[in-house]
C-alpha cells in the first residue's frame, strides 16, 4: 500500500508549475492578441470568425493587411504586452519547454514512486460519490476525503482532468498550430478539425485552465489555506502558521518574476531575444527542423480568399515593372556561389522541374489560409549556382521598403530574411510565381515570392529581387536573421 | 464622474468588455434558453414534491415554471420579450430564495439561515448565469438569434 503524501518533490514541481503555468497564459494572450480573432475553418476568412477581442474594425474599401488588426493588450494581461508578438512567442516557447520538463519530470515520478494512486479512479463508484461531493460543496460544505487518500472524489477527478487530460490537450493542440508539424503531419492537424480549429480549442483550453486556477485557489482557501499550503511546502500539518507566510512569500515571488521579466523584456527587448531564442531554437532544431512537407490539399480545399500580410512596394520602379508584367523585373542569385546568375521571369518559368504544391499557409500571426503555389524549386536554383563551401545561408532580398510600404510596422529599410542553406535544399522550398492556378498577384508577392512550408509566413519573403548566399549573417541589418527578427525581435527559425 | 472613472482607471476596466465579441448567436441562445429551462424545472421539482409549502409559494413556483418556459419559447422563436420575461424569471428566483433565508417568508421561518441547500444554489447559480448571458447580448458581447454579426471587414 502506497502512502499517498506530499514528497519534496511534487511540492517543488507544484510551485515549478505555477510560474510556468501563468508566464504560458500571460504570453498565451499576448500571441492572441496580435491576431485577436478565432475561426473554425482553415481559411480565416473575414468576418467567419466566431470570437473577436479587438475594438478595431477594417475598411472595405482599401487594402489592408493582417498587421492593421494587431491590438495591444496591457502587460497586465499579456506578457510582455504592448504589441511584442516577437517577445510573447520567445515567451511563450520558453516557458512551454520549462511546463514540459516538469510535467516530465512529475508524471514520471508519479509513475515511478506509486503517486499516481492519488489520481487513479479505482471504481466507477468514483462518479456517484463525486456527484454528492459535488452537491456537499453546493451545500456549503466540505466533503469528506476518500478513504487513505488525499483529496476527495471530485478533486481526485477534476486533477486526473487536469494532469491527464487538459495538460496533454494544450499540448497537443499547440503542436498542431505548428507550420512543420502541419506540413510533416496533416491529417494530424485535420483531427483537430483544422489548424483554426486547433487553434479555438488551444484557446478553450486556456479559458479552463484560468477557471481550474480560481476554483483551486478558492477551495484551498475554504478547505484552509494554512493546512493546505503547509501541505504544499512542508509535507504536513504542522507548520501552518508559517505556510500562511510562506505560501504568500512564494506567490509574491512568482509575481516579482513576472514583473521583473515583463520591465526586462520591454527595456531590453534585444537581449531576451538571444537569450530566449538560444534555448527555443535549440529545442526546435532537433525537433521541429528537420521535417518536411507531405501535403497535398485537395482543389476543392483552396481559400477563396487568402489574407495578405505585408503591403506590396510603391516606388515607381516596381509599378512600372508590374505594368509591363515584370518583363524588365530580374533576378540576381549572387554571393558565394561558383556561377553567380541573373534571371528574368520567363527564364526561371522556363527552367525545368516547375513544382506546384497545395499547402496550409500559417501567418506568425495564427491566421492561416490553404493555397496552391506553383514555380521553381529552390534547390534547382542552388544547384545551378553552385554554392561554395563557406556559404551557409541565403539572404533573401525583397522590393519591399518597410518604413515607405508598411506603415504599421515598427521599423524602417529593405526587407528581408535569411534562410539556412540546408532549409533552401527542403524539397518543398520554392520561388513561386503563379498562385492558385495564375500569376502570383501583387499582394502576394508578384513577380516572385518564396515558399518554406515548414516555416511561418513572414519567412516567405515577397517581392524578390536579389538573392545573396553568405557565410554568416551577423553584419546584415541588426544581424538576426532578417528584418522581423531585426525590428519585432522574431525568432530567425519558425517551425513553430 | 467620467473624470473620476478616467482617473482611478475604473472606467477602462468597465469598458474592458467593449473588447470581447461573439458570434454564435444559437449557441447564446441555446445556453440562455438551457438555464431558464433549468430554473423553471427545479421550481416544478419544489412545487411537484410533496414539501408542504405554503400555497401562495406553490402558486409562485407554478407561476415561475410557466414563465420559464414562455421565456425559452420566447427566446428561441427569436423574440426579445422572451429575454426580458428570463431576466425576470431569474431576479425573482434570486430575490425569493435570498428573502427566504434572511428576513423569512410567511410560514416558513425554518429556512431563515438555511444556505445549506445544494438545490438552491444551484438554482442561484442558473439564475446568475442567465443574467449574465442577457446582460453579455445587451452589451452586444453576444448576439442572440434571430441576429447576426455583420463582421465584413
Amino acid at each position: 500500500m502506497y502512502e499517498l503524501d506530499f514528497p519534496v518533490w511534487i511540492r517543488i514541481t507544484h510551485w515549478v508549475n505555477l510560474l510556468f503555468i501563468t508566464l504560458l497564459i500571460r504570453s498565451g494572450v499576448e500571441i492572441l492578441g496580435t491576431h485577436p480573432k478565432l475561426y473554425w475553418r482553415n481559411d480565416s476568412k473575414p468576418g467567419t470568425e466566431w470570437a473577436r477581442f479587438t475594438r478595431k474594425t477594417m475598411p472595405t474599401d482599401k487594402l489592408y493587411d493582417t498587421l492593421d488588426e494587431e491590438e495591444s493588450y496591457s502587460s497586465l494581461v499579456s506578457m510582455p504586452g504592448h504589441k511584442q508578438l516577437g517577445l510573447g512567442r520567445h515567451w511563450h516557447f520558453f516557458s512551454v519547454i520549462g511546463w514540459i520538463l516538469t510535467g516530465l519530470t512529475y508524471v514520471i515520478l508519479l509513475l515511478a514512486t506509486g503517486q499516481w494512486h492519488r489520481y487513479w479512479p479505482y471504481s466507477w463508484s468514483i462518479f456517484p460519490t463525486a456527484w454528492h461531493d459535488l452537491l456537499t460543496y453546493l451545500s456549503f460544505n466540505l466533503p469528506p476525503l476518500l478513504p487513505g487518500q488525499p483529496y476527495d472524489a471530485l478533486q481526485k477527478l477534476t486533477y486526473a482532468f487536469v494532469v491527464f487530460v487538459l495538460a496533454p490537450f494544450q499540448i497537443l493542440t499547440g503542436a498542431a498550430q505548428s507550420p512543420a508539424i502541419e506540413a510533416r503531419f496533416p491529417r494530424y492537424v485535420r483531427l483537430w478539425g483544422g489548424r483554426q480549429a486547433a487553434r479555438s480549442l488551444h484557446f478553450f483550453g486556456l479559458i479552463l485552465f484560468v477557471l481550474f486556477i480560481v476554483v483551486h485557489v478558492t477551495l484551498i482557501a475554504v478547505w484552509g489555506w494554512g493546512m493546505l499550503t503547509s501541505l504544499m511546502i512542508f509535507g504536513d500539518v504542522e507548520s501552518r502558521q508559517w505556510a500562511i507566510v510562506l505560501s504568500l512569500v512564494i506567490i509574491a515571488a512568482v509575481v516579482a518574476v513576472h514583473w521583473a521579466a515583463t520591465k526586462y523584456t520591454l527595456r531590453y527587448p534585444r537581449r531576451t531575444q538571444r537569450a530566449l531564442g538560444a534555448v527555443v531554437m535549440g529545442v526546435r532544431k532537433w525537433s521541429l527542423k528537420p521535417l518536411v512537407s507531405k501535403q497535398n490539399y485537395s482543389a476543392a480545399e483552396l481559400s477563396p480568399e487568402h489574407r495578405v500580410n505585408g503591403k506590396p512596394p510603391i516606388s515607381d520602379d516596381y509599378k512600372i515593372m508590374a505594368a509591363h508584367n515584370f518583363a524588365d523585373w530580374r533576378l540576381e542569385v549572387a554571393g558565394l556561389v561558383e556561377n553567380p546568375m541573373t534571371f528574368t521571369l520567363q527564364e526561371l518559368q522556363e527552367l525545368s522541374g516547375t513544382q506546384t504544391q497545395r499547402v496550409l499557409h500559417n501567418c506568425v500571426q495564427g491566421w492561416s489560409s490553404i493555397g496552391e503555389w506553383s514555380g521553381v524549386p529552390l534547390r534547382t536554383i542552388v544547384e545551378l549556382v553552385g554554392p561554395l563551401p563557406e556559404a551557409r545561408f541565403l539572404c533573401v532580398l525583397s522590393m519591399q521598403d518597410s518604413g515607405r510600404d508598411e506603415p504599421s510596422a515598427p521599423g524602417q529599410g529593405q526587407f528581408y530574411e535569411i534562410i539556412d542553406l540546408s532549409l533552401a535544399r527542403h524539397p518543398d522550398a520554392l520561388l513561386a510565381y503563379e498562385m492558385n492556378g495564375g500569376l502570383l498577384p501583387i499582394e502576394h508577392g508578384a513577380p516572385l515570392r518564396l515558399r518554406l512550408e515548414n516555416q511561418v509566413g513572414f519567412k516567405m519573403a515577397k517581392w524578390i529581387d536579389r538573392i545573396e548566399f553568405v557565410s554568416d549573417y551577423s553584419g546584415i541589418g541588426e544581424g538576426m536573421g532578417g528584418w522581423r527578427e531585426d525590428n519585432v525581435f522574431y525568432d530567425k527559425n519558425v517551425e513553430i | 464622474m467620467s473624470a473620476v472613472l478616467r482617473w482611478t482607471g475604473i472606467g477602462k476596466l468597465i469598458s474592458f468588455y467593449r473588447h470581447i465579441q461573439f458570434s454564435a448567436p444559437w449557441t447564446t441562445t441555446g445556453s440562455a434558453s438551457m438555464l431558464v429551462c433549468g430554473i423553471g424545472a427545479i421550481h416544478l421539482y419544489l412545487l411537484s414534491g410533496n414539501f408542504g409549502f405554503p400555497t401562495y409559494l406553490n402558486a409562485y413556483f407554478a407561476l415561475l415554471s410557466a414563465a420559464a418556459l414562455l421565456s425559452a419559447v420566447g427566446m428561441l422563436l427569436g423574440r426579445r420579450p422572451g429575454w426580458g420575461l428570463g431576466s425576470l424569471v431569474a431576479l425573482a428566483a434570486i430575490a425569493v430564495y435570498v428573502a427566504s433565508r434572511t428576513l423569512g417568508l410567511p410560514g416558513l421561518p425554518e429556512l431563515v439561515s438555511r444556505w445549506d441547500d445544494p438545490l438552491g444554489t444551484f438554482s442561484l447559480a442558473l439564475a446568475v448565469l442567465l443574467l449574465f448571458v442577457h446582460v453579455s447580448v445587451v452589451t452586444g458581447m453576444n448576439v442572440a438569434v434571430p441576429r447576426r454579426r455583420d463582421w465584413h471587414d
